[in-house]
């Protein structure tokens, strides 16, 4: 039985035969032949793939000039892509995953011949420095698009025409810059220092005309610095404007952070968001002693997203249905407040995890095993239950250390609070309703922590046997831990912060 | 006003002509256009009866009417003290009721409005004209700015970012 050279089928396929030059397949005939059948296999289970699951894959090949160049104008020299498949693959075995991707998107043959394995680690590669050297190459084919850091994708430029900076594509300047300097200047005058600000700050020619002393002028006048800022905060979303140091703050600061300590060794497990006791001691020094020592504690608020790559523990990779480990990527959002409190500080800090849409009975298996790795403190992680009111209740016992307090305010068990053991933390998990079964479902953790942190060095981290287990009357149960003699039974974390003012941090 | 140029009973009332560059000629009493100090200054120098009708080259018809009829308004207005780059003034952008009315047309009148009450020598429709743009800027980010006067913004995304951390506007991440 002979087998066509290109795909036989066209209604299952969609590999058209004009796709694929006749002179790359100009090898010896059994090659040939070989070839032509993988071309088959493979070009039609990876255009499955890429549309079910990478459809980028799919429009960077589409829109790759290299590739349009191959399906216009067929290659003279078949080159590299003539070679016997045991060859290349000879070849490719002694490459790098990233120069094998890339080996791989420049035809569709050698595609085939290489197979479309490693095609999938577009996606799933987690080993994040590969990915960001693949992306840099891929862009250097696509100058439509770019690298993008924080989300270790290819964003089209075309999204920035949404900016503000490349829509100025003005065709008639307005008005009020035909008016001569003197009357510019003479408008400036009826306006607030403020308002001058703002207003030097439009463009170079208006700068020039009304100058800039009201920008200096502000470093005095307190009080008309705040409405600008308040004003310029408008055009930089990614900022807020903190009323108690009247400058505007990265809603996503550094020093928000973690800066955990190695000093308590590997088995520390280190939260998403954990302040240093360090800059906790900053933020007390400036509420008591004013700016000169430490900072204000909007500084250590943040609101951001972050894309944590989970992989599901061996134990549950070794499941008969599920022969693979796989990585998943759960996007976790998140924001924090920090407040001060009588004789100390409490943090709160609202995760958000989304949980991935595919939701079969299969899958949800590995999602909620899968978060295990986020740590809501140090020493308690937020290991997914079922969902609550879904099928079962939740068992308790597998929480690492901490202690389960069920507390219940719906009769669904939409929520439920504990605390850690080991710290003066607390935890509340939420699942809000699901709007759309099958679709993304999303889990919200809120933490409130409590830190005295003056003359500490421990970090805060341990109060050990923070809550002790008594037995009374034969039943165990709690005794409200203690710090330095205050009672710390549970919900006062929570209590003390929804009691204190929020510092006017104005995120409008 | 057209029923008063017969005679030269009161010269406040008599009417004079005035050509606008687009070549029309405007009749209107010499107390209202004596609002314009350019044409009051011109009236005594020329020390003519004011038959001759006076070119005004930098004003056309509609931006004139409008003016004028600021002028018909205010024509009993005492005349703007000297000492008018008091702070008092500056600081208010108060603008009484029938300007607020008057000065609600779209931006391109609006700019003309106060050329041509610059030009003119109008100072208190220059001062109702400037406040009015200072109204529309108040409270507002430079984007906001922008995008109400059609400005286009030159400065460069690095630049913004050094204004703001030389100014100690933004604390650095």
């Amino acid at each position: 039985m002979s087998i066509a050279p290109y795909c036989r089928s066209n209604q299952t396929c969609s590999c058209q035969p004009n796709t694929f030059p006749e002179n790359q397949l100009s090898g010896p005939k059994e090659s040939k032949t070989i070839l032509a059948a993988r071309s088959h296999k493979n070009g039609a289970s990876f255009i499955r793939r890429t549309t079910t699951k990478a459809s980028r894959v799919t429009l960077l090949i589409r829109k790759s000039p290299r590739l349009k160049q191959l399906d216009n104008a067929p290659l003279k020299v078949p080159g590299i892509a003539a070679l016997p498949v045991e060859l290349l693959q000879q070849i490719t075995s002694y490459l790098p995953n990233v120069a094998l991707i890339a080996l791989g998107l420049t035809c569709r043959s050698i595609l085939a011949a290489i197979g479309t394995e490693h095609l999938g680690m577009l996606k799933e590669l987690w080993r994040r420095p590969q990915k960001w050297e693949l992306l840099m190459l891929l862009a250097r084919d696509l100058p439509d698009y770019f690298p993008c850091e924080p989300c270790y994708m290819l964003h089209s430029r075309e999204l920035r025409a949404s900016t503000p900076r490349a829509s100025s594509t003005i065709a008639k300047p307005g008005p009020i810059m035909s008016l001569p300097p003197e009357l510019l200047q003479m408008i400036a005058g009826y306006l607030p220092t403020s308002s001058q600000a703002s207003l030097a700050l439009t463009s170079r020619a208006v700068c020039r005309t009304i100058g800039t002393v009201s920008w200096s002028e502000m470093k005095k006048k307190h009080w008309e610095k705040l409405p600008f800022l308040i004003a310029l905060r408008r055009d930089l979303p990614e900022y807020g404007t903190c009323a108690a140091c009247c400058k505007l703050l990265h809603r996503c600061s550094k020093r928000a952070w973690p800066m955990l300590k190695r000093s308590w060794g590997e088995s520390a497990n280190a939260a998403l968001y954990w302040p240093s006791n360090y800059y906790l001691q900053l933020v007390l020094d400036y509420n008591h002693h004013g700016t000169r020592n430490g900072f204000c504690q909007s500084r250590l608020e943040c609101t951001n997203k972050v894309v944590r790559v989970m992989v599901p523990e061996e134990g549950l990779s070794r499941s008969p249905f599920l022969n693979k480990r796989r990585a998943i990527e759960i996007v976790i959002e998140y924001s924090t407040s920090v407040r001060v409190v009588e004789n100390g500080i409490v943090w709160n800090a609202e995760y958000s995890v989304t949980l991935p849409a595919d939701w079969n009975s299969l899958a949800a298996m590995r999602y909620w095993d899968a978060p295990n790795r986020l740590y809501l403190c140090p020493h308690v992680g937020a290991r997914l239950q079922e969902p609550l009111g879904r099928s079962k209740p939740p068992s308790h016992g597998d929480h690492h250390q901490g202690f389960w307090r069920g507390w219940s305010h719906h009769k669904e068990f939409s929520r439920r609070g504990w605390q850690c053991t080991e710290c003066p933390t607390e935890f509340s998990e939420y699942w809000p309703p699901v709007v759309d079964e099958g679709g993304e479902t999303k889990v919200v953790y809120n933490v409130w922590h409590y830190s005295r942190a003056i003359n500490s060095c421990s970090d805060g981290l341990r109060t050990r046997g923070f809550v002790h287990l008594e037995e009374k009357d034969g039943i165990a149960c709690v005794k409200p831990g203690t710090i330095e003699g205050n009672e710390f039974y549970f919900g006062k974390i929570e209590e003390m912060f929804s009691n204190t003012q929020k510092v006017p941090f104005v995120v409008l | 006003m057209a029923a008063a140029s017969t005679s030269a009973v009161d010269p406040a009332k008599k009417m004079i002509m005035l050509t606008t560059s687009d070549n029309i000629d405007i009749k209107v009493e010499r107390e209202v256009a004596e609002r314009s100090i350019l044409i009051k200054n011109l009236l005594e120098d020329l020390g003519s009866e004011g038959d001759e009708p006076i070119p005004i080259p930098n004003v056309n018809e509609a931006v004139m009417k409008k003016v004028l009829e600021w002028c018909e308004q205010h024509r009993k207005d005492p005349p703007a003290t000297q000492d008018d780059d008091s702070d008092s003034r500056k600081k208010s952008t108060d603008i009484d009721e029938w300007d607020q009315k008057f000065m609600q047309v779209d931006q391109e009148m609006l700019f003309e409005i106060i050329l041509a009450a610059n030009y003119l020598d109008i100072k208190a429709l220059l001062d109702v004209g400037c406040k009015t743009v200072a109204n529309m800027i108040k409270g507002k980010s430079p984007d906001e700015i922008r995008k109400t006067f059609n400005i286009q913004n030159d400065f460069t995304p690095e630049e913004e970012d050094q204004i703001r951390r030389e100014n100690e506007w933004a604390e650095d991440r």
